[in-house]
């Protein structure tokens, strides 16, 4: 149970010049949710995973993978 | 101005506005408590504490659910923020009426209504500071 989600999502979001304000544009979601989401504090919903992963054109299992 | 910096603008707005309300919730407790015999702040404090409940709910969603501003401040990092300071408000009202229920042995006995009021005071002073707080860090770069 001693699994964390790591997370590429701010060096995916700064491969495209993208701002966490652009990319929650594209998900429809808050700056704060992208933040969190970055930092790690927030696990996100299956839903805005996929909706992550498609507006940065990456699978979802290489934005996000468990430490283990 | 986006509509993501009208939203993260908003939320600030509601963050300090939540603690505003904790800070006020608990001022007229205490001030009615004082002053027993004033209808007014009990009226106060109960248009208050209600007004702050109500703004603990997603208000604006349910209002206004085709408004993309609306969803911004109800989306999921915002629902998981409501969700943890409900729990928050859950313990501080379990840990006061515990206090409450000590207290009254030890001291003189507090009416129905004053003790009903300290534990409602708590639970919703408790789930609003939580609630600002994350919202806060979480805007925070």
């Amino acid at each position: 149970m001693g699994d964390r989600l790591l997370n590429t999502l701010k060096a995916e979001r700064e491969r495209l010049g993208l701002t966490q304000a652009a990319l929650a544009e594209a998900v429809s979601v808050s700056r704060k949710t992208i933040n969190t989401v970055e930092n790690g504090i927030f696990l996100p919903s299956t839903v805005l995973a996929l909706k992550l992963a498609r507006a940065l054109g990456r699978p979802v299992e290489r934005l996000f993978q468990l430490n283990d | 101005m986006s509509m993501i910096d009208v939203a993260e603008r908003k939320g600030r707005y509601r963050a300090a506005s939540f603690y505003f309300f904790s800070v006020m919730s608990l001022l007229t407790l205490w001030l009615s408590m004082a002053r027993p015999q004033s209808d007014f702040l009990r009226g106060l404090w109960i248009g208050l504490t209600f007004a702050a409940a109500v703004n603990l709910l997603p208000l604006a969603r349910w209002l206004k659910p085709r408004s993309k501003v609306a969803r911004l401040l109800d989306d999921d990092g915002v629902r998981e923020h409501r969700r943890i300071s409900c729990n928050a408000g859950f313990w501080a009202a379990v840990v006061s009426s515990l206090a409450v229920a000590i207290a009254v042995q030890a001291t003189a006995p507090l009416s129905p209504f004053d003790a009903v009021r300290i534990v409602a005071t708590a639970a919703i002073a408790a789930a609003m500071v939580s609630f600002a707080t994350l919202e806060l860090r979480a805007a925070r770069g």
